[in-house]
């Protein structure tokens, strides 16, 4: 059975006219902002870059938000758009039913039925009843007029009815042509790939054909549908200095491996990574005021040059398209140093010597605050960008005392991840 | 979903290569309070001063002033001292150990005042009236005039240079420990017999001698017994004659004269006799000097001579810098100051933690 291409064009439009209209949705919003005020509000630095995080934050969301609704009401709405959707449908002789969620759109991974319609025409309202593993609803069936609205193309409204039912309600379709090629299509697909789903806001596009050329033609993104994700990542930066707090004089470097769970385009990633500080100067001292026949102060210097941190991160995110940004936080153990120590008596030097494996003066357990950005540079590559700082200090002030410019150095870094999963 | 193992393996001996073994940080010493400090009044005036504030610094010394050895400490600032100098004792016994960190009190050593503690002078010999001129010296050092004036305590080698009248010379060193306690009195005393033989011996001595060594123009020409404190016969013209006595007690004495049997009367005697002019003993005191509000003052003996200090603890320190041992003298002071530069007196009362060298 032939497309027929006047047929599909008219069951986008249509599916776009009964659809509701694209609109921001505050829910994402308040997620992210429920998520950001649990952080812990104590941290004074932290809640500086809590702050400001969250205006990035914002920024980005009412950015990306603004322009992918702009695209998805300028292609439902423009008949060329739908057309190049068509068209791409067209293209494909293996359509997909598809069912729009509640922003994702799942291909119907309904049972065995598909393989018998295949075998055996069926109407088209069956057929879509038969692939439609979404909600189907009344009102669906009585405002989708037209060629494809009895089934195939799904609202958040819809609700799923049994077979039968469904199979009643879309009776009067049965002799629709381009239901036909669907059914054919299903039915010619027994294996329908699953491993893809369809994403957007606006829940409008529920026919697709060839996955690879419906990526690049739809308004959405389609993406792997696996919800657990392990990947490693290479981060590297710039923190400023320890003593001087000047930047660009120290330099941070990460390697990790990690896990991320994508529910609903919300991304939480956890892992475990190891962190190099090096040119940290950070300098922590001890003195001692000892009295005897006048005042003779001891001093020891340590001066911590590289800093080695076994560390668990724990981001949460947003995904949008290519693009995904959040906020994390990494929790460090301290493994190694290396440091020069200094002896002074009276202010003059008396023995100087190099060390590793000291944690005296500093905290075993750190964390670290960041905000992130990244972009899909492909299926294995991830580059992305991560700007942050310490939430509590290095500096264990009770033996040791700091006279450090800063305890809180802020840093940035350019990430660059390998999906380890396909 | 799998992971090639070797990502895992590769990460793990990531985390093992950056754990290695720890050096040890010699730990600073223990921090403490000052040690050395001094707080009282004086003249009703607060006084109060800590070894490693405001600059203080407690200086400690032992010394050897006028042969005598003192044991001394400073604490002291740009503003303000507190020094106490503990004398040596029993100084003509040069066995004698002066322990001073088993002394239970100190007392305030005198004040002269810039009276001389001893005057020598050609009027102080018999013979005085064949002297034509008279030289002194003490402890090599010549002095300028005829009458020496001794002001600070001390043992002093003090030499007589006299010119007779008869253009004869003679010259005699003797010992003289002034402003100490003598434990033996005796004089050294010659004669000169008919045949012009001189016979020496010790006269009076009030302790039984060990020995004595006698000696010709510093030579020792004989060692005498106990039994015998005098020289043979000796003939010779004109010579010193010395005697280096060593008592039962301990103490040791060195006497000279001089005998010119051709002139008999220009001879120079045991002048050491002169000592005993003061009777204020320096033995096992204490000078305390204060230096406060730009006074100085002298800790100094009260009308009944009790004035002392009194020791209520000492603890070994540690050594200075010259590698002498010091204690910690922890005491009090309650005694009558003079101001050095009005000749006030007035009070002072201080308790102390005092760095002393020994």
């Amino acid at each position: 059975m032939n497309l027929n291409d006047k047929n599909i064009d008219q069951l986008f439009r249509d599916a776009a006219q009964n659809s509701d209209a694209p609109r921001y949705d505050h829910s994402y919003w308040n997620e992210v902002n429920s998520m950001l005020n649990n952080e812990d509000k104590r941290k004074r630095g932290f809640l500086l870059w809590s702050i400001g995080g969250s205006v990035i934050v914002a920024l980005l969301v009412s950015t990306l938000f603004v322009v992918n609704n702009q695209n998805s009401d300028v292609q439902l709405a423009d008949g060329s758009s739908d057309k190049s959707i068509n068209s791409g449908l067209s293209i494909s002789e293996k359509n997909k039913t598809v069912q729009a969620g509640k922003s994702q759109i799942n291909i119907d991974k309904t049972n065995t039925t598909n393989n018998n319609i295949s075998e055996y025409p069926t109407p088209l309202a069956e057929t879509n009843t038969l692939i439609d593993s979404g909600n189907n609803t009344p009102s669906t069936s009585k405002t989708n007029k037209g060629l494809m609205d009895k089934g195939s193309i799904k609202t958040e409204n819809t609700k799923q009815l049994p077979l039968n039912d469904r199979a009643e309600r879309n009776g009067d379709t049965k002799e629709n042509p381009a239901s036909d090629a669907i059914k054919k299509e299903n039915t010619t697909k027994s294996g329908l790939d699953e491993n893809y789903i369809v994403e957007s806001l606006s829940p409008k596009i529920v026919y697709l054909s060839s996955p690879e050329i419906s990526k690049e033609l739809l308004p959405f993104k389609l993406q792997n549908n696996k919800l657990l994700k392990v990947y490693t990542k290479l981060s590297a930066g710039l923190m400023e200095n320890y003593e001087t707090s000047r930047p660009f004089q120290s330099s941070l470097f990460d390697l990790s491996l990690n896990l991320e769970f994508d529910k609903d385009q919300v991304l939480f990633r956890t892992g475990l990574g190891l962190q190099a500080t090096s040119g940290a100067d950070l300098v922590v001292s001890q003195r001692a005021k000892v009295f005897g026949f006048g005042l003779t102060t001891y001093q020891n210097n340590l001066s911590y040059q590289s800093l080695y941190d076994l560390y668990i991160p724990i981001e949460v995110g947003y995904s949008l398209n290519n693009t995904s940004f959040g906020f994390g936080t990494q929790l460090n153990y301290l493994l190694n140093t290396t440091m020069n120590y200094e002896s002074l008596e009276n202010n003059n030097v008396v023995e100087k010597d190099k060390f590793k494996g000291f944690k005296e003066g500093l905290n075993s357990f750190t964390a670290q605050g960041y905000i992130w950005l990244e972009q899909k540079i492909s299926n294995r590559f991830v580059a992305g960008i991560k700007i942050g700082t310490s939430l509590n200090s290095r500096i264990n002030e009770g033996r040791y005392f700091n006279e450090s410019a800063t305890t809180n150095p802020l840093y940035g870094q350019l990430t660059l991840r390998y999906n380890l999963t396909k | 979903m799998i992971i090639s193992n070797k990502y895992i393996i590769g990460f793990l001996v990531l985390i093992f290569l950056s754990a290695c073994t720890k050096d040890v940080i010699e730990p600073l010493p223990e921090e403490n309070s000052p040690i050395f400090k001094v707080n009282g009044q004086i003249d009703g005036n607060a006084f109060s001063i800590n070894a490693g504030e405001s600059g203080a610094f407690m200086n400690t010394s032992t010394i050897t002033k006028n042969n005598v050895k003192h044991f001394n400490g400073s604490l002291e600032n740009t503003q303000t001292e507190f020094s106490i100098s503990f004398s040596d004792g029993m100084i003509d016994i040069p066995s004698f150990n002066s322990a001073i960190e088993d002394f239970e009190t100190f007392k305030i050593a005198p004040y002269t005042n810039g009276e001389p503690l001893a005057i020598y002078s050609s009027e102080n010999f018999p013979n005085s009236e064949y002297i034509y001129d008279l030289e002194w010296s003490i402890n090599g050092e010549v002095q300028p005039g005829n009458v020496l004036k001794i002001y600070e305590p001390g043992k002093f080698e003090v030499c007589a240079s006299i010119i007779y009248t008869d253009g004869t010379e003679g010259v005699a060193c003797n010992e003289v420990i002034v402003g100490y306690q003598k434990n033996v009195h005796s004089v050294l005393r010659h004669i000169i017999t008919q045949d012009l033989n001189t016979i020496a011996y010790l006269d009076s001595p009030n302790e039984p001698i060990a020995s004595i060594d006698w000696l010709i123009n510093d030579s020792v020409i004989a060692t005498s017994s106990s039994e015998n404190y005098k020289t043979g016969y000796l003939n010779l013209n004109a010579y010193r004659l010395g005697a280096n006595i060593t008592f039962e007690n301990g103490v040791n004495r060195k006497k000279e004269i001089f005998v010119n049997t051709l002139s008999p009367n220009n001879f120079v005697g045991d002048f050491s006799v002169l000592e005993n002019q003061s009777t204020e003993h320096w033995d096992h005191s204490a000078t305390v000097i204060v230096r406060h509000n730009q006074r100085e003052y002298r800790a100094i003996q009260n009308g009944s001579n009790s004035a002392v200090i009194t020791i209520n603890d000492v603890d070994s320190f540690n050594n200075n810098s010259s590698g002498e041992q010091v204690s910690i003298f922890k005491g009090t002071l309650n005694c009558s100051f003079i101001d050095l530069e009005t000749q006030e007196i007035v009070d002072g009362e201080f308790e102390f933690s005092f760095g002393i060298a020994h």
